[in-house]
């Protein structure tokens, strides 16, 4: 992987060094499904409610109508640490009552370079680098894992080039369009596992399998709008469109010895030779809106409302090129879900802080609650803190905290591969942008 | 007080994030509860219900049988059943050469019974080779009328009064009730179509006999099964009835005292021996038990093939038994567990586990055992929540499901792989007269 990685580096290293962009590195899903809303640290602060009153660069992410309203040209440097616990009970038939099992601590960083400039009165334009999807799973103990046979290990990694203009219709109307170039890929790995003959049914490793695809590019396009109805209020909506990207890759199968040459011979005639694997990833449209409110000058409050069409994710096709008789299709069927977020922002003259609260509805259904993605409804509490400084305090430095608190997730003995049990993730995150204006 | 304002939100925050960073707690497993009263069980039934698998009976395997798994879901801990030491009665068989697959109990030592002097009834009084019949009726049971040996009623009956009288005397809340797959298995086995009873004598049979278990315990609720279709299980389906020229590669049917077989024709397990020396193929026919052997063109017995016909008439007397027993269990408000279907299912779809698809395969598809007719522990452990899904649904019960993982063991019939001979197998050495003590085939009309 990290060689692909490089790969990439070496194709797109130009402009991340250019614009002094940190590596880029995968993230576990802190929204439904495998989103990432953590994409500013001010927008953050206030729980990602700002569709409708997002006025720093993030605007490229969270509403790119906004950018007609920002001054000047502004640079934003910015990435967030998330650190997930998950852990998983076991219930009957598999893998038990008394099961526990427990993914790795690891933090996982998330960067985030936004560049808007304003060309003239009305007109504005922005590019970016973000990360809004992601997946990371690394389960403790890969070959004790009771669920080994799902998966051991999973990373999705993403990264967005987006670019939009903008344009200020009047002093009321703002609207926006762009496109996005979303690069993905994607890794699996688990174990393969097969009844001892003549046992009684108990199975013994016999096949470490793992999937690589390069990174791949898909297409889509976004288009925003803000409007200000009074002085004290701010509407604000944007879509943006499905990513399909067409991933291809490498599929190994090493052996693993099972102390029975016999078996082990018959086993290594059926295992499939290494060769290229294909999938399709699929990544939702966004409809977002948002209403703001500003009862004072130091006052914004906001609530916005985020509908994501999850029903894209409805599988996730694995289709290898030399044995089409083990190609599968890892069924998701993923429901569209809503998200609502409410925050608040307070200038004081030496900083501002910001405080929100978010409800994020779990995309995946009952049967799809995996050792890959133990999606759940999340509620998210968000506080932050923002700095100018420098002359005319064109520098901005904003700091969030983010304690998500999943909901406890049982599969209630529907689970897919039969892996029963229940799901308790909790995510800490913590963020900083460093903005500054010319 | 501003202050206060400020810190009390984030501490409670901190507190908050510092519960949810904690690991799950494990879960426990839930008591059963429900409609139904399980506090004393009593599983009645033929090999199934014994726990027998590979061959025979043996302490190790009975205990992952479904009745002690269901006694536990439903936290009878004091369940008992009659124990036979290793190496089981009759010796398990157990995989002598995996590549060739020779499958033996010769070797093996015979096991002994170790609770034979129990006081009270097993729980457990599953009895190999039992008919409906014996249930309410002990004539049967050491006069060895049907050609079959007295052993396990020796073992597991005691001398001690019928099963049904046995049965009631451990006044029980819940009985399981498993009969009928003896009276197909063995003409099936056999290769032959001659079931008796009929599907109208069983059904009067089934009546009487029900009707004597709920006068005998009418506390008791009851779970029925129905019966499997037998030739779905590897002893019929392990051996083809074509093979192919050795020369043309064309299709080259067995041979049978008929003929040729036909498609439809099924070439039972007993018939390995005999294949693995060319008998029942063809001159220049491939032999996929032994290639070097080739075919002598000498037919296969009547014994060791189930013709499409004689299959045709085993399957009609299991639909018939299957309409009796769906509609006693509906008329009483028993818990139906459906077998027939599973059995279905693991010869169509298979059934999942652990990310495997497990089939009705001999030795490979691991749902069951060397002897091809009896489940696997796994197999055991499916069937038993097919039982709690019944009972769960009739009862408006809640017992927790079968940990698979616990019921699925890697050693069960001892494989024991050695070196190469050129055969592919399955031979199972002895298998004549394992299967006939096994299931014996009835030529006399049950009373």
């Amino acid at each position: 992987m990290r060689a692909r990685a490089s790969g990439l580096a070496t194709r797109i290293g130009p402009l991340l060094l250019a614009a002094g962009a940190a590596a880029i590195v995968n993230a576990r899903a802190f929204g439904a499904g495998y989103s990432l809303y953590e994409q500013g640290a001010a927008a953050l602060g206030m729980a990602g409610a700002v569709t409708a009153s997002v006025h720093d660069a993030s605007a490229l992410f969270f509403n790119p109508a906004a950018l007609a309203q920002l001054p000047g040209t502004q640079l934003m440097l910015g990435a967030t640490a998330l650190s997930p616990v998950t852990s998983f009970a076991g219930t009957n038939p598999y893998p038990g009552y008394g099961v526990t099992e427990e993914m790795k601590r690891e933090s996982f960083f998330t960067p985030t370079l936004y560049l808007t400039r304003r060309l003239a009165d009305r007109w504005a334009v922005g590019a970016g680098l973000d990360s809004p999807f992601g997946l990371g799973v690394d389960w403790k103990r890969p070959d004790q894992f009771t669920g080994r046979y799902v998966i051991t290990k999973a990373d999705l990694r993403v990264l967005n080039g987006t670019l939009s203009a903008a344009c200020a219709v009047d002093s009321r109307w703002g609207v926006a369009l762009g496109g996005d170039v979303l690069f993905a890929e994607a890794e699996l790995h688990n174990r393969e596992l097969a009844p001892a003959p003549g046992g009684g049914g108990g199975q013994v490793d016999v096949a470490k399998v793992d999937l690589t695809t390069d990174y791949k590019p898909g297409y889509g396009w976004h288009v925003a709008v803000r409007f200000a109805p009074a002085a004290a209020w701010r509407v604000g909506a944007f879509y943006r469109s499905r990513v399909i990207v067409d991933a291809d890759g490498d599929a190994t199968f090493t052996q693993i010895p099972t102390g029975d040459p016999v078996f082990d011979a018959a086993v290594a005639d059926s295992l499939p030779p290494g060769q290229g694997v294909s999938t399709t990833l699929r990544f939702p449209a966004i409809w977002s809106a948002g209403l703001a409110w500003m009862p004072t000058a130091a006052w914004t409050a906001e609530v916005t409302a985020d509908f994501t069409e999850w029903s894209v994710f409805s599988d996730l096709p694995l289709r290898f090129d030399r044995t089409p008789s083990i190609d599968r299709t890892i069924v998701e069927n993923y429901d569209d879900s809503w998200q609502v977020r409410v925050g608040a922002e307070h200038r004081l003259p030496a900083f501002t802080y910001r405080f929100g609260y978010y409800f994020d509805q779990a995309a995946a259904p009952t049967e799809s609650v995996t050792p890959l993605l133990p999606d759940a409804n999340r509620h998210g509490v968000t506080l932050g803190l923002g700095l100018g400084f420098g002359p005319e305090k064109r520098w901005t430095l904003d700091v969030y905290e983010l304690a998500l608190f999943v909901e406890r997730r049982s599969t209630e003995m529907r689970e897919r591969d039969g892996f029963d049990g229940e799901y308790k993730t909790y995510v800490n995150a913590a963020g900083m942008s460093l903005g500054h204006r010319w | 007080m501003r202050i206060r304002a400020r810190i009390v939100p984030a501490m409670a925050l901190a507190a908050l994030a510092a519960a949810g960073c904690g690991k799950i707690a494990a879960i426990s497993q839930p008591a059963a509860r429900g409609a139904a009263d399980f506090r004393t069980y009593v599983a009645l039934g033929t090999s199934i219900t014994a726990g027998f698998v590979s061959g025979g009976l043996v302490v190790h395997l009975q205990q992952h049988g479904f009745p002690d798994l269901f006694a536990r879901q439903v936290g009878m801990a004091d369940f008992t059943l009659p124990s036979i030491s290793t190496d089981g009665i009759p010796p398990l068989l157990r995989i002598a050469s995996l590549s060739p697959l020779v499958v033996s109990s010769a070797g093996r030592t015979l096991g002994s019974p170790t609770n034979l002097l129990q006081a009270a009834p097993y729980d457990n009084l599953g009895v190999p080779e039992a008919l409906l019949v014996d249930a309410a009726d002990s004539s049967f049971y050491y006069s060895n009328p049907f050609g079959r040996p007295s052993t396990m009623f020796d073992l597991i009956v005691r001398h001690r009064g019928t099963l049904l009288a046995q049965a009631a005397s451990l006044s029980p809340t819940f009985v399981t009730f498993e009969y009928g797959a003896n009276e197909v298995l063995g003409p099936a086995t056999s290769g032959s179509g001659s079931v008796t009873p009929s599907p109208a004598e069983f059904a009067g049979l089934l009546h009487l006999t029900l009707d004597g278990l709920q006068a005998a315990a009418p506390a008791a609720k009851v779970a029925i099964f129905n019966v499997p279709d037998v030739t779905s299980i590897p002893f019929f389906t392990t051996f083809p009835p074509l093979t192919v020229s050795v020369t043309t590669g064309a299709p080259v049917p067995l041979l049978g005292t008929g003929g040729a077989l036909s498609s439809g024709d099924y070439v039972l397990l007993t018939a390995a021996e005999s294949l693995a020396v060319g008998t029942g193929f063809a001159a220049g026919a491939y032999n996929y038990v032994n290639p070097v052997a080739g075919g002598n063109g000498r037919p296969l017995d009547d014994d060791q093939v189930l013709t499409a016909s004689e299959a045709a008439s085993v399957q009609s007397a299991v639909e018939g038994y299957n309409a009796a027993i769906a509609g006693e269990a509906a008329a009483r408000g028993f818990a139906l567990a459906d077998f027939h279907g599973l059995l279905a299912r693991a010869s169509s779809t298979g059934l999942r586990f652990q990310g495997t698809t497990y089939t009705s395969a001999y030795v490979i598809g691991g749902l069951f055992s060397l002897d091809g007719v009896h489940p696997t522990d796994l197999g055991y452990g499916f069937i038993a929540n097919l039982l709690i899904d019944a009972v769960n649904a009739t009862f408006h019960a809640r017992i927790p499901p079968v940990d698979l993982s616990a019921a699925a063991t890697l050693t069960s019939s001892r494989m024991r792989p050695v070196g190469a001979e050129g055969r592919l197998g399955p031979v199972i050495q002895d298998a004549r007269r394992i299967y006939s003590e096994m299931f014996p085939m009835r030529g006399t009309p049950i009373p």
